[in-house]
């Protein structure tokens, strides 16, 4: 007995129900030359490293199987090849039995389980960045305010000053401004 | 001054990889070029049982759009 890997390519643009058609057509035909199916799953959609037919993407379809008779392939790469819907086809011999794989199910909930770790991970760094990122702000803000407090006092002195100052000078100025008004308010008095 | 090399080592036989399988892009990717060529062992530091394996993988990947043939600056 030897073991054979075909990946063949359907149209992307297909629906569910006519890329099962298509896998169903491929799995009697498989059948038919005496095939005993192993694995038959979809491996999903994928971006194509070159376009085929003017496709970008294309559903990629695992089909492992094993047979004794070399002659069937040649049948059946012959009918993979005649299929209009199926872009590209590979057959490949495997030298270890392959691994029969369930439904796709407990592999989502594996990745799945692996996600939530990954993001819980990805939650705790960034929770402890969050924290870090905090402490270093606080204590910025801590200095900055020490700074401050420091500073303000003389500011302060010196803003406390200068208003003195100035209001001793604006005092005067007023004094002065309002001094000719009363002059002249005295003149019209006289007269 | 002359500057001395880094040592080469076998990536496969580092991490005891037996088989190369044509579906595993990522793994492929390595031993390729910006521009999509097979880089030659004496860069890589693949044993040469692994060497052939390795780039029957890429061709059989390339077979089926899993890889690119080349890499033009026009199609990225």
């Amino acid at each position: 007995m030897r073991y054979y890997e075909s990946l063949y390519i359907v149209n992307p643009n297909y629906e569910q129900e006519r890329l099962d058609e298509v896998i169903k057509a491929v799995a009697d035909k498989s059948i038919e030359l005496g095939f005993s199916i192993i694995n038959h799953r979809v491996w999903g959609k994928k971006r194509l490293a070159y376009s085929i037919e003017k496709h970008k993407y294309g559903s990629f379809i695992l089909l492992q199987f094993e047979t004794e008779s070399i002659t069937n392939l040649a049948d059946f790469e012959r009918f993979m090849i005649l299929q209009k819907t199926i872009l590209r086809n590979q057959t490949v011999t495997l030298s270890v039995k392959p691994e029969v794989q369930s439904e796709e199910k407990p592999v989502k909930s594996v990745e799945q389980k692996e996600t939530t770790e990954d993001s819980a991970v990805v939650n705790e760094t960034k929770e402890e960045t969050k924290e870090e990122t905090k402490e270093d702000s606080n204590e910025e803000t801590n200095v900055e305010s020490e700074e401050d407090s420091k500073e303000v006092p003389l500011v302060e002195n010196e803003i406390v000053v200068e208003t003195k100052e100035e209001s001793a000078q604006d005092g005067e100025s007023e004094e002065k401004a309002e001094l000719p008004i009363e002059e002249e308010t005295t003149e019209e008095v006289q007269e | 001054m002359a500057f001395q090399s880094r040592k080469k080592f076998c990536f496969f036989k580092e991490n005891s990889i037996t088989e190369v399988d044509y579906k595993d892009v990522k793994l492929l990717k390595r031993f390729i070029t910006d521009q999509g060529k097979i880089m030659p062992r004496r860069i890589t530091g693949t044993s040469a049982k692994m060497h052939r394996k390795l780039v029957r993988a890429i061709k059989q990947a390339r077979n089926i759009a899993l890889m690119p043939y080349t890499n033009t600056s026009t199609e990225s």
